[in-house]
């Protein structure tokens, strides 16, 4: 978790993401931090985040991020 | 049969009289007898080749769920990572190939039409969009297909959205279009006073300032300095008043009916930034492409790896935004060529690429800047500047999609720094050629009424909740002033699509 916590603290370190919960449904995040978020986990957890993964419910929060990565290493 | 005309009014008519007076569960087949009508109404012609789409996205998507369902038995059963991953790599390779098949044949029929100069079947580069969204949103398991070929085509044909959009997503529409829904006059009420919204902004205001921007075009170099600053203005509210009429039209209708279609503008006027104005302008067609271009490059193997080898040779902030830029430039290539096959609209698109890009790069800049003067992002002065430097920059961009070619563009932009008639400012009734003194009072007027009907929207109140709050006299003293404008003062289009300018894609 810390590690995630620090890539998505470098990509956008103006956000607490600690107690953010709605990233994507209140438009903190954008199409872009998307990307360079996946491109950054994908690297550093040796994970394959897809387009099918791109829900709301998976990047709203650290915790969901983090419940996706651990989702996809376990496939 | 144009929204615009007599004959589309007594068509609301008798929907709305048949789809509240027979037994409510017919609803889904009154509006599916309207669409056909709706549809018909453009001619029978080309009528086969919406039929063409909906069987082939339907029947597709049906495949791809069943490739899905397939793969869910196939993960139970693995006993390994290995064979999960085998079974997922067979499964994704099945459904690319159908995917491509669908997207074949539909974007095929839709570039054969747009461009080869025949006339265009009635909405076509929107169903092909929408149908193609639906089975992309199949194919990644966000909802499962529709087992019923009807309800399909329901969506698809659906009026309100077939000639200019919204590009809606089908679980967004498929819960209201399959309820069951009671008379209410409050809705009605609702539904009327924003058609009227929407008739007004179309008739009153954008047809007149469409007379302003045809004038400037073609003035034949007679036109330079302040009035090229003046067609900027013009031709994004022109656009603004005809689009967005067109969609308080639509989603009027949609209110009475019980439906809710997607909003296709939020406020795009107070966008500080090129980037900011495609989240809030044609808001559909900008999440079609990010949703099913963007992020398919952005995230694909072969750019995520350039993506990782740019590291090695940029900083890493830049580096990660490398598989973001490339994207952009593949989805704006294709937007303007959504628009056609022209050089002006390619051009189009790659300034609105450049411009977002830019203003990603020089944003840290921009706020350095920003503190060095002393002044807060919220400070309002320089929130208006923001918005009037976006204002104008959008509607220079929107000139060069709008002029008809990239030497009239390249003209006017000529003509703006070499004329001298800047003292003009002082006699602004005379800055719209082709109006009347009236019709510039009339335009100013309407333009004040939709910037205050922006402004409440942006604090987040609901306009109709407000009209409501008013006096009831002073209430109807509105709507009648409203609908007598749009009798006494607005143009009425004779044409298949009413004249709407996006109408034309």
């Amino acid at each position: 978790m810390e590690e995630l916590k620090a890539i998505l603290s470098e990509i956008r370190p103006d956000i607490d993401f600690d107690e953010e919960k709605h990233l994507i449904d209140d438009g903190i995040l954008d199409s872009f931090d998307i990307i360079s978020i996946v491109g950054e986990v994908n690297t550093a957890f040796d994970v394959e985040i897809n387009v099918e993964d791109l829900l709301p419910e998976n990047f709203n929060s650290m915790q969901a991020m983090y419940d996706l990565i651990c989702k996809l290493q376990d496939e | 049969m144009s929204f615009l005309s007599v004959k589309f009014l007594l068509f609301l008519a008798v929907l709305f009289a048949a789809y509240f007076l027979l037994p409510k569960k017919w609803q889904r087949g009154v509006l599916l007898i309207a669409n056909i009508v709706f549809y018909l109404s453009a001619g029978v012609k080309y009528a086969g080749f919406i039929l063409v789409t909906a069987i082939s996205a339907w029947g597709i998507a049906l495949l791809v769920e069943r490739t899905n369902e397939k793969y869910q038995e196939l993960r139970k059963n693995a006993r390994t990572r290995e064979e999960k991953q085998a079974g997922k790599a067979v499964c994704t390779r099945k459904k690319k190939q159908i995917m491509i098949v669908v997207m074949a044949l539909n974007f095929g029929i839709w570039i054969g039409f747009k461009y080869s100069g025949l006339p265009l079947p009635l909405g076509i580069s929107f169903y092909t969009f929408i149908a193609v969204g639906y089975c992309i949103d199949v194919y990644r398991g966000k909802y499962t297909a529709e087992k019923r070929f009807d309800r399909f085509f329901l969506f698809l044909t659906f009026f309100p959205h077939i000639i200019q959009g919204p590009f809606s997503r089908y679980d967004k529409l498929k819960d209201s279009l399959s309820t069951e829904h009671e008379f209410s006059l409050d809705r009605m009420g609702e539904g009327i006073v924003r058609m009227l919204w929407g008739f007004f902004k179309k008739m009153v205001i954008a047809d007149r300032l469409g007379v302003v921007v045809q004038n400037i075009y073609g003035g034949e170099g007679s036109y330079g300095g302040i009035y090229i600053l003046v067609l900027m203005a013009a031709v994004t509210l022109q656009l603004y008043a005809d689009f967005s009429g067109y969609m308080d039209i639509a989603a009027g209708i949609c209110r009475v009916l019980g439906l809710e279609l997607q909003e296709n503008f939020r406020q795009p006027l107070f966008s500080r930034s090129i980037e900011e104005v495609w989240r809030r302008w044609h808001i559909t067609l900008g999440a079609w492409f990010r949703d099913y271009l963007f992020y398919s490059i952005s995230m694909s193997r072969a750019v995520q790896k350039l993506g990782k080898r740019c590291k090695e040779k940029m900083s890493p902030a830049m580096a990660r935004m490398i598989p973001s830029y490339l994207a952009l430039a593949v989805v704006w290539t294709a937007t303007g060529f959504w628009h056609g096959a022209t050089w002006y609209y390619l051009i189009w698109g790659w300034m609105n690429m450049v411009f977002i890009i830019l203003g990603m790069q020089l944003s840290a800049s921009y706020t350095k800047i920003r503190e060095k003067l002393h002044i807060s992002d919220s400070n309002r002065a320089w929130r208006l500047f923001q918005m009037l430097r976006t204002f104008l920059l959008f509607g220079y961009m929107e000139m060069f999609s709008d002029s008809g070619s990239t030497s009239c563009s390249v003209r006017l932009t000529i003509s703006l720094f070499s004329s001298n008639n800047w003292g003009l400012v002082k006699h602004p009734l005379l800055l719209f050629p082709g109006l009347e003194i009236l019709d510039v009072v009339i335009v100013a007027a309407g333009l004040l009424l939709i910037l205050t009907a922006d402004i409440l929207k942006e604090k987040g109140k609901n306009l109709y909740q407000v009209l409501k709050s008013v006096p009831i006299v002073v209430r109807y003293i509105g709507y009648a002033g409203l609908f007598y404008a749009i009798i006494l003062l607005g143009n009425t289009g004779t044409d298949l699509t009413g004249g709407f300018m996006y109408a034309q894609f």
